[in-house]
């Protein structure tokens, strides 16, 4: 793109030096005329001489004639041409106008000899014309010498005229021609250099224009939204990458200087059109709404999304066409609103906890107290039986209440317990064990575990946390046959997700996908936790096949006090325990449930430093969960 | 018999050629157009005007006496823009006819009082009064200053 002022400094320039061009030109042209003049410019009276030899030619050839012939006729020519002879002699002697040949110093001898030698040939004629015959040779020899000084002479004239005389003036030709070729020279090279320094400022400033140009379209090219912006003669100007991504790999269409309705055309193509109508009405009736300023609508594409068509007018006649991907815009309030609701979820929860925790706190002491006196009682009535029976039924209630307690400090992460490596193959081996003695013999159970997974933590808090979902498992199934699966593994963190799905990043709090996999079957993943994911972990994994978890319940189901089960059969703090000790520990929980089909729970803990080994002391030692 | 004729014509001959120029003027004539033809002494008939004026081919100021070229012209009957004359040397020159109206062109035929013989420019020159119009001292005016008339025609 050139500036107005560039274009007029370049036809400027084009007509500065044409116009010097053509005076060049015309100057060597008038130059050339002033040497040829030069050269045929002669002294006044050379034409004289020339005539004079011209006539003493005639005169000779006159007598060489008579000699032949002899006849009266030859004889009267003979003397006219001695007249014309004669009188071109007395005009170089006599004129005005012969005054510089015969005032040219190296001639007058030659003048002399032809003046005198002229009137003796004039004697001879007029003797032969009186009959002397012998006159004859002797003025044939006569005028052949008088025709050699005419000659010498004429020759000699034209010679000195072509040197001696344009000598000067040639000379001052040649200053001229070489004043005017400096000129041309000078002027040229100044409209030269400007054109050169005008070329760099020029390039200059094309290489600002483009950079410029260029970050301006990479800020346009990042734009969300996908536009298109034409000039006022119908054609692209540019389209940033959302528009050419949105009519395909290459989009020609949206190339810059093709026709701008090329690419409206390839955007109807890919909108669903009203079906009632004619394709083709439906299509004009597209394509004109696309470009009229002012305008705005909705349309689907064939791939589901909805965008809205925006057209504006530029300042410069041109068009701004605008689309905005409203699939894209609803899915991201979506999201938005669902990370709203997990804050609110994760301030609850923790408002929860720390009432929770005051609560149990201060429970707990009572427990202790009433725990106390009651095993007091027991002893002191060992002589009264019936007695005795109530204390002990005061003493396990007690102990039912610290355990539910116990339940709420975990979940408050109040209590740390007495952490150290301990191996959860065997803390989940010996949970499970209690668990089938307390299992209808319709649900299989399985459990899987290889050596050496090695973590740091309370063993009753980690069993705590493999009853509450075994529980869970087995609750979920019912009265119904079913399987519980428990398989403990070391793998890579990994949410288990379909290929080509986003892995949500590890992070504090819930997150909640939803991925349909069969028809009629709503498959919900749910995350929890922080953990990092390439650090080592050890993966347990209760899976069974009751009747899934809905999202609603889901969504709900790490609050404490929360319950799906009726009133007496749960206390709603299980999964909450689980929830606080995984966390506490760093931990990921991955809930993957099929409405109608099962539930996964897999739990990650990182694994303890040097991987299996011996159980050992932990860094620190927590206190008792509970004082009873 | 041959010999008395043969000297009789170099006698003429002489005569024409040879004879003094003051005392007779050249024989040779001037052909004006097709039809006309004057020697001196024909337009010796006609009036005579002199012209006193110096030219490029003498030295000094000439009195020359002859007939207007306008009364030639008319005499012989020749109309044209422009006239073609030619010298004894074939030598050609080409004159608007308007010169003749406009100036007191003449073809004098006498010098100074003297008949003008063949080599002093005669028996004809064709004269501008250059002295007497400035416009005409020039060189263009004196090439059309032709000497040795021989013809003039029509061009």
């Amino acid at each position: 793109m050139s500036l107005p002022g560039t274009r007029c400094a370049r036809s400027f320039l084009a007509v500065t030096i044409l116009t010097l061009f053509v005076a060049g030109i015309f100057l060597a042209r008038a130059l050339v005329e002033e040497g040829t003049l030069i050269s045929s410019t002669y002294h006044q009276g050379t034409w004289g001489a020339v005539q004079n030899d011209a006539e003493a030619l005639k005169l000779q050839l006159a007598i060489e004639r008579y000699r032949r012939t002899g006849s009266p006729a030859d004889l009267a020519a003979l003397g006219l041409q001695r007249e014309l002879f004669l009188s071109r002699v007395y005009f170089l002697r006599d004129a005005q106008e012969t005054a510089q040949v015969r005032a040219v110093p190296q001639i007058q001898p030659l003048l002399g000899k032809l003046f005198d030698g002229a009137g003796a040939i004039d004697d001879q004629v007029d003797r032969l014309i009186a009959g002397d015959e012998s006159q004859t040779d002797g003025l044939a020899k006569a005028v052949a010498e008088q025709r050699a000084l005419t000659r010498d002479l004429t020759q000699y004239l034209l010679l000195q005229d072509s040197t001696l005389l344009n000598r000067g003036r040639m000379l001052d030709l040649f200053e001229q021609m070489i004043a005017c070729v400096l000129l041309i020279l000078g002027a040229g090279g100044s409209l030269v250099f400007l054109a050169l320094r005008q070329a760099k400022a020029a390039q200059a400033a094309r290489e600002l224009a483009s950079q410029e140009r260029a970050r301006l379209e990479s800020a346009l090219d990042g734009a969300a939204d996908p536009f298109i912006v034409g000039d006022h003669d119908g054609r692209v100007v540019f389209a940033n990458h959302a528009y050419r991504a949105l009519l395909g790999t290459a989009a020609p269409q949206a190339t810059a200087g093709t026709p701008l309705r090329g690419a409206i055309e390839a955007e109807a193509e890919r909108a669903t059109l009203d079906a009632v109508r004619q394709p083709e009405d439906a299509r004009a009736e597209f394509i004109d709404r696309a470009v009229t300023p002012g305008t705005s609508f909705l349309a689907k594409l064939r791939d589901g999304r909805t965008f809205l068509y925006r057209a504006e007018r530029t300042s410069e006649g041109g068009l701004v066409l605008t689309r905005t991907d409203l699939t894209e815009r609803a899915r991201l309030e979506r999201e938005r609103a669902e990370f709203r609701d997990q804050f609110h979820h994760a301030m609850k929860m923790e408002a929860l906890g720390r009432l929770a925790g005051g609560i149990a706190h201060d429970f707990n002491n009572m427990l202790t107290a009433i725990l106390s006196f009651a095993e007091l009682l027991d002893q002191d009535l060992a002589d009264r039986p019936a007695q005795q029976r109530m204390a002990r039924k005061i003493v396990g209630a007690t102990l039912r209440a610290s355990g539910l307690v116990r339940q709420i400090l975990s979940f408050a992460r109040k209590d740390q317990g007495d952490q150290r490596a301990v191996d959860l193959g065997d803390i989940a081996r010996e949970a499970l064990g209690l668990l089938r003695a307390t299992t209808s013999a319709s649900i299989l159970t399985s459990f899987t575990a290889p050596p050496g997974a090695t973590v740091v933590a309370d063993p009753g808090q980690l069993s705590q946390v493999v009853m509450n979902l075994c529980v869970n498992a087995r609750d979920a199934i019912g009265e119904r046959p079913g399987a519980i699966e428990v398989l403990l593994e070391r793998p890579a963190f990994d949410l288990g997700l379909p290929h080509g799905k986003a892995q949500p990043t590890a992070r504090a709090g819930i997150a909640t996908l939803d991925i349909d996999t069969q028809p009629g079957l709503r498959r919900h993943v749910m995350h929890v936790g922080a953990m990092a994911p390439d650090k080592p972990c050890v993966c347990l994994s209760v899976r069974d096949n009751g009747g899934g978890i809905p999202r609603n319940v889901l969504e709900r189901m790490f609050e404490p006090f929360y319950t799906t089960k009726g009133v007496g059969q749960g206390s709603g703090l299980g999964l909450a325990a689980v929830h606080g000790i995984v966390l506490s520990l760093n931990g990921t929980i991955l809930v993957d449930t099929v409405e109608g089909s099962g539930t996964t729970f897999r739990i990650y803990i990182p694994m303890a430093a040097g991987g299996a080994g011996e159980e050992r002391p932990a860094g620190r030692a927590a206190a008792p969960a509970t004082a009873a | 018999m041959i010999r008395a004729i043969f000297a009789a014509f170099l006698l003429l001959l002489g005569l024409i050629c040879g004879a003094s120029a003051q005392e007779q003027p050249e024989s040779l004539p001037l052909a004006v157009g097709d039809h006309y033809a004057a020697t001196v002494a024909d337009l010796e008939k006609l009036p005579v005007t002199r012209i006193t004026t110096k030219t490029p081919f003498l030295p000094g100021e000439t009195v020359f006496e002859g007939v207007l070229l306008r009364d030639l012209l008319k005499a012989a009957g020749l109309r044209a823009a422009t006239l073609k004359m030619t010298a004894l040397n074939d030598y050609t020159v080409e004159v608007p006819e308007s010169d003749a109206e406009q100036y007191d062109v003449i073809v004098a035929y006498k010098l100074d009082g003297k008949y003008m013989r063949v080599r002093d420019k005669g028996p004809f020159w064709l004269v501008y009064p250059m002295d007497q119009h400035a416009e005409l001292r020039n060189e263009a005016t004196a090439t059309k200053m032709i000497w040795q008339i021989k013809t003039i025609e029509a061009e």
